[in-house]
């Protein structure tokens, strides 16, 4: 099954929780729309992913949905997610100020596979930019 | 306020960043707003919006300098300018090109601020007409219209102004103000916040596929002819027809919520080569290929802000942004701002000519020195724009689930680009949910189901409604049979 579908199908389900739950929505007002508005796109998914597969087995397997993407890379957006889960959990627990030069870095060195002074340069420079931006200036941290 | 030291200061601070977000290929006017948002909570309201207007004008004025030198237009909606500014640039009239883009967006700026402020009275007679049943229909007539013309097809489309209204609907409803979609989470209890939503949508799924893409931004360049800026600029005036053309078409497809700079830039060089009596010189280096699609795509913005002041509803991706800024700040745009809030209005209209006019004096100035800009390669832009929009997200309201809310969405924003729906009917839908819903319900308090529809306003927008989703059903099926039939006279005749 391509990925197409299967995000299609993940939609198709997030509405049906949605309609189920709307159901406990004891006010007019609170269950009409997210009712009616969840069973529209419920449907027209339903709709989509059938068109999507009759529409997959009447073409050759090698033809591709025009409106399909066709640089996808789902093993190098699992990694830059891993990447960017690393560097919530280190500014949670330690410090923006760690996390932000260490992904900058990871990632120009190791995934973009940059030289090693660009990369550090990078993390450095933007880290402390980011610094004066956030804390210094905007207060946010 | 514009005219005063630190209002000059905010528009030039803006107009630059927006500057280099035109120029670097992959970024455009949703990603620079979208991270500049969070940066400006801590200004005064109308600095805020003087920077985010500033920055929001200067990406269309600055991606022709990209589009013209490499023939990678800096924002989608430069793609029509580098049909005859590459060429141009190629012939060694880079410069020329570039002078007269640059003059071409200045002009259209002003003649889409002008129409504006011309339109905007007539605003004020819609606003004491319209009542509750009015606003909602011309509300989801907005929306329907953002799902038809917007990205991907009409059906996929509809389905994400769906998905936006459900994001709307989480949290307390509008008129019992009972929570919805809580799951137990006090953090959803205000319901899922515009801007992380914004950043993971367009600035993280952007970031993602600049990275992974691996687009290479300044492959080819060319350093030669820069010279004849102002020769460019002049030719503007030379070819008036064709930049009024182009400035009227931006400012028309601008009105139309949801359909962008994109259209307007490619409409407006389709008006020009149709127009012109010598077609076979475009595509070939005829400025008049740079001067329409460029006035027309700066143009757009002053149209885009009519239905943004007049209706609350955002003409363009990046008034939906500005939609966004205001309603942080407290400002509720639409029928009662510009009856209760007429400065806001006059910060705005100032900031998009003035922001549009530094921008083409910069371009004008200093053009083979942003073009510099674009030797900064992706593997670094890329690693940036993730850090500031995880950190632009946290730093809106101080909560760590906002950067998990942003991170979630842009992969949903990735998925939406890949498979062809609409990001844009998301975020739209996300910012009109709750309009739409109060104005539902308050119609159906005050006039009852017969009451609204009777009211000729309300029932003539629905029936524009229903015709404008039947339409391309109907025009499918009619060219259907004609095909058909047309089938059966061939198969008579052999």
């Amino acid at each position: 099954m391509q990925i197409r579908n299967l995000f299609t199908i993940f939609l198709i389900v997030l509405m049906a929780a949605m309609m189920v739950m709307s159901f406990s929505y004891e006010g007019t007002a609170a269950f009409g729309f997210p009712f009616a508005v969840a069973l529209i796109v419920l449907v027209m998914g339903v709709l989509l992913l059938i068109g999507d597969l009759t529409i997959h087995k009447a073409k050759a397997a090698n033809v591709a949905e025009p409106e399909e993407k066709k640089n996808l890379h789902w093993g190098g957006v699992g990694l830059v997610y891993l990447l960017l889960i690393g560097f919530l959990l280190i500014s949670m627990f330690l410090s923006y100020l760690v996390a932000v030069p260490v992904l900058l870095f990871v990632m120009a060195y190791f995934v973009s596979r940059e030289g090693l002074i660009p990369s550090a340069v990078l993390a450095v420079g933007v880290g402390g930019a980011i610094y004066i931006l956030f804390d210094r200036i905007l207060g946010a941290f | 306020m514009i005219l005063s030291w630190p209002g000059i200061a905010f528009l030039l601070g803006g107009t630059l960043v927006g500057m280099v977000f035109g120029i670097l290929p992959g970024l455009g006017g949703a990603q620079v707003l979208a991270l500049l948002l969070p940066m400006t909570f801590s200004l005064h309201p109308e600095y805020a919006i003087i920077m985010l207007i500033g920055a929001a004008g200067a990406v269309p004025t600055a991606g022709s300098v990209t589009g013209i030198l490499l023939n990678t237009p800096g924002s989608s909606q430069n793609v029509a300018s580098t049909f005859d500014g590459y060429p141009l640039a190629k012939q060694g009239k880079a410069g020329y090109a570039i002078g007269a883009a640059a003059m071409a967006s200045l002009l259209g700026a002003l003649v889409g601020a002008f129409v504006l402020v011309l339109i905007l009275p007539l605003g004020r007679q819609v606003v004491l007409a319209f009542s509750y049943p009015e606003y909602f229909m011309v509300t989801i007539m907005g929306l329907c219209l953002v799902a038809i013309l917007g990205e991907g097809t009409m059906w996929k489309g509809i389905m994400s102004a769906g998905l936006g209204l459900m994001l709307a609907f989480v949290g307390a409803d509008p008129i019992e103000g009972i929570v919805r979609y809580g799951l137990g989470m006090d953090y959803l209890y205000d319901g899922v916040k515009l801007v992380p939503v914004m950043i993971g949508m367009f600035a993280i799924s952007e970031a993602l596929s600049l990275l992974l893409g691996k687009k290479s931004v300044a492959d080819e360049r060319i350093e030669v002819g820069m010279g004849g800026v102002w020769k460019g600029a002049l030719a503007v005036f030379q070819n008036f027809g064709s930049f009024l053309r182009g400035a009227v078409t931006g400012t028309l497809i601008g009105i139309i919520p949801g359909v962008g700079g994109a259209v307007a830039n490619l409409a407006a060089y389709g008006q020009a080569k149709a127009t012109a009596k010598d077609k076979d010189s475009f595509g070939k280096g005829d400025i008049r290929g740079v001067i329409a699609p460029e006035a027309a795509n700066n143009a757009k913005d002053g149209g885009a802000l009519v239905p943004t002041l007049i209706f609350g509803i955002p003409g363009s991706l990046d008034m939906a942004i500005l939609i966004g800024a205001l309603m942080v700040f407290g400002i509720t745009p639409g029928p009662r701002l510009m009856l209760d809030n007429p400065g806001i209005i006059m910060v705005l209209v100032s900031t998009l000519v003035l922001g549009n006019v530094l921008a083409g004096l910069v371009i004008l100035g200093w053009a083979p020195l942003l073009a510099r800009v674009t030797s900064i390669k992706s593997s670094f832009i890329a690693p940036t724009v993730l850090v500031l929009g995880l950190l632009g997200s946290y730093a809106t309201y101080g909560h760590f689930g906002d950067m998990v809310v942003a991170l979630i969405f842009g992969i949903v924003g990735y998925c939406f680009q890949a498979f062809g729906f609409s990001r844009v009917a998301l975020i739209i839908a996300l910012v009109l949910g709750g309009l739409i819903e109060k104005n539902f319900y308050q119609s159906m308090l005050v006039f009852g189901i017969e009451g609204s529809l009777t009211r000729p306003i309300a029932f003539v927008t629905l029936l524009l409604t229903i015709a404008m989703l039947a339409f391309p059903f109907v025009r499918s099926t009619l060219a259907r049979r004609v095909l058909g039939a047309a089938s059966r006279e061939g198969s008579k005749g052999a």
